[in-house]
């Protein structure tokens, strides 16, 4: 008889209270942003989207770095929590880069007078969030388990060609995008919100993972009890 | 529209999309918490 608690996966101790860390970070730092930053020379106060369009970008591609680094894992490993953080990391970073597009979005619009334009950067960055919608499509509709694991393990190795070309297109090619806002090419007044954000956007990455990597386990082994019960129950009508 | 309203926009969207994502994921990881537990204990009946 199997018992209540037997393999069953838990939440680390440590996710909730990092959670409640994030938050009170998160508000920390757009306040900051929102707050402590003087109005751009050229863009006035939508300057202050910056803080959470760049981190939310920064962290999708940092997200799509972890999907490459657990696939590749997995199919050296071929182990199955590679295959299920990699997912993990697939959906936070395809969150992250909808609403980095949205806000980039929103600041085109006041500033270049219209909410979308085919300019690399953004069209770079509109078919990364494509191919892990893929990516997130593959996992759904594919029911061999085994082929799901390898074949979303390439399209998460693949797909990450795409995210240096997004960091980069900025450079490689003439844009209406502006270069990289970093801590190094922005204003001094602006680094402290700047980082502030980043982090606090990691923050709420390494929560969203963690949780997300959870809920997916106890997903799993809820299935191998059901198939389980399933091939007993067979067993017993045959 | 005005600059400030664009910004609100901005903020109002990431505050929105960050605590929607976060409800979902404590809603499936309870949701699996859930179905983990009925299983679990469906199993033990039968054993």
């Amino acid at each position: 008889m199997a018992g209540l608690t037997e393999g069953r996966p838990r939440l680390p101790r440590w996710v909730i209270p990092f959670g409640l860390f994030a938050l009170g970070f998160f508000i920390l730092a757009q306040a900051i942003g929102l707050l402590n930053s003087p109005p751009e020379i050229g863009m006035g106060n939508l300057q202050k989207i910056m803080y959470v369009h760049v981190p939310a970008a920064w962290n999708a591609m940092i997200a799509f770095a972890l999907v490459l680094f657990w696939s590749l894992l997995y199919l050296w490993k071929r182990q199955e929590k590679h295959d299920l953080l990699a997912a993990s990391a697939a959906e936070v970073g395809t969150v992250l880069t909808g609403l980095a597009l949205a806000l980039g979005m929103i600041w085109a619009k006041p500033t270049w007078g219209v909410w979308w334009t085919w300019d690399p950067r953004l069209t770079f960055t509109a078919t990364m969030f494509m191919i892990y919608v893929g990516y997130l499509a593959l996992r759904a509709f594919t029911e061999d388990d085994e082929r799901r694991r390898r074949w979303s393990a390439a399209v998460g190795i693949l797909g990450a060609i795409n995210v240096p070309i997004v960091y980069m297109s900025v450079r490689w090619w003439r844009t209406l995008h502006q270069p990289q806002s970093t801590p190094s090419t922005v204003d001094a007044d602006y680094v402290l919100g700047l980082r502030m954000n980043a982090f606090a956007f990691l923050f709420l990455l390494i929560f969203f993972v963690a949780v997300r990597y959870h809920a997916a386990r106890v997903e799993r082994e809820a299935e191998v009890r059901l198939e389980e019960r399933a091939l007993a129950d067979g067993a017993v009508h045959v | 529209m005005s600059e400030w309203s664009f910004v609100i926009a901005a903020y109002g969207l990431t505050w929105f999309v960050l605590s929607t994502y976060a409800v979902y994921l404590m809603r499936r990881r309870t949701l699996a918490e859930r179905t983990l537990t009925r299983e679990t204990r469906e199993d033990g009946w039968q054993g």
